[in-house]
């Protein structure tokens, strides 16, 4: 799995780069929904943090894009690297789109699932 | 002649006391404790990394020599303020059951075992989020500790996430 690593209202994520079609400064379509996990996960953020802004727009029939942070790198890690989360916050989180974590470098990265936030986001707006 | 002797026994020995043991720790200026059975690790303070879509009082996790551990804030949970941790702070692992999660506390005090006749019902002025949770409580080193119940705190973390 290719992971892109990155950050969202300071929190370091990870992104899987099979859901990213490109990476753009702006969207390219009035109708593309624009996922940003700080608003849908409630991420308590210091407005100094949120710079080097991009999208990722998603792969998929209907257009959507994820707001990221720093996008640094991109990594290659085995399914057997990644840790689920442990299980009390498992039965406690408000979001399925965060299952699993990734340590690189020293660093925890929250691997988000863009598609699943996306259906989440639907949820929510219905 | 009559022979008078003395023979000191001690008084736990007398009664042979049952005591339970107990980790003592701080928090906001006031003392708590686990029953030392339900602690199995104690972490210096390590970085703890935020898990977005968690409850307030999840602090997010730890990743300590391959295990990755949730921390838990007890002062949100029982309604008291926030404050920066200290030098002194410390991670607890809470086992009990099926309930395994990390939690930040201010310092820890002693490991100390305790007369079961020194125990007492809590206080009925305490706060009903302590109280939720609170198993009784005895005097240590001229402090009133709290017994936490790990499995009390554990439906206390399940009630307050629905």
């Amino acid at each position: 799995m290719n992971l892109l690593l990155c950050s969202s209202g300071g929190v370091p994520i990870a992104v899987n780069i099979d859901r990213i079609m490109k990476m753009a400064a702006e969207t390219d379509s009035k109708d593309m929904i624009v996922l940003d996990p700080v608003e849908i996960l409630k991420i308590p953020v210091v407005p100094e943090v949120r710079t080097d802004r991009k999208l990722l727009i998603l792969k998929g029939e209907e257009p959507a894009a994820l707001l990221i942070e720093e996008p640094n790198d991109i990594i290659e890690i085995e399914e057997n690297e990644l840790y689920q989360l442990p299980e009390l916050l498992s039965t406690i989180q408000n979001t399925e789109s965060i299952k699993h974590i990734c340590i690189f470098a020293e660093h925890t990265f929250c691997i988000l699932d863009p598609y699943i936030l996306l259906q989440e986001y639907r949820r929510e707006k219905e | 002649m009559l022979i008078y002797g003395v023979i000191m026994i001690d008084q736990d020995e007398l009664f042979d006391e049952e005591k339970e043991s107990f980790l003592i720790f701080n928090l906001e200026n006031s003392s708590y404790a686990f029953h030392s059975a339900d602690v199995n690790k104690v972490h210096p303070q390590v970085p703890v990394t935020f898990i977005p879509g968690c409850p307030d009082y999840v602090l997010g996790i730890i990743h300590i020599r391959g295990d990755i551990e949730s921390v838990i804030n007890l002062r949100t949970i029982f309604g008291l303020k926030n404050s920066k941790t200290k030098k002194t702070s410390r991670i607890l692992i809470v086992e009990k059951d099926s309930f395994k999660t990390g939690i930040l506390v201010d310092s820890i005090e002693d490991i100390a075992d305790i007369p079961v006749s020194q125990i007492s019902p809590v206080m009925s002025t305490l706060p009903d989020r302590i109280k939720a949770v609170a198993k009784g409580e005895f005097d240590f080193k001229d402090h009133h500790t709290i017994i936490i119940d790990a499995t009390a705190l554990a439906q206390q973390i399940s009630k307050v996430r629905s």
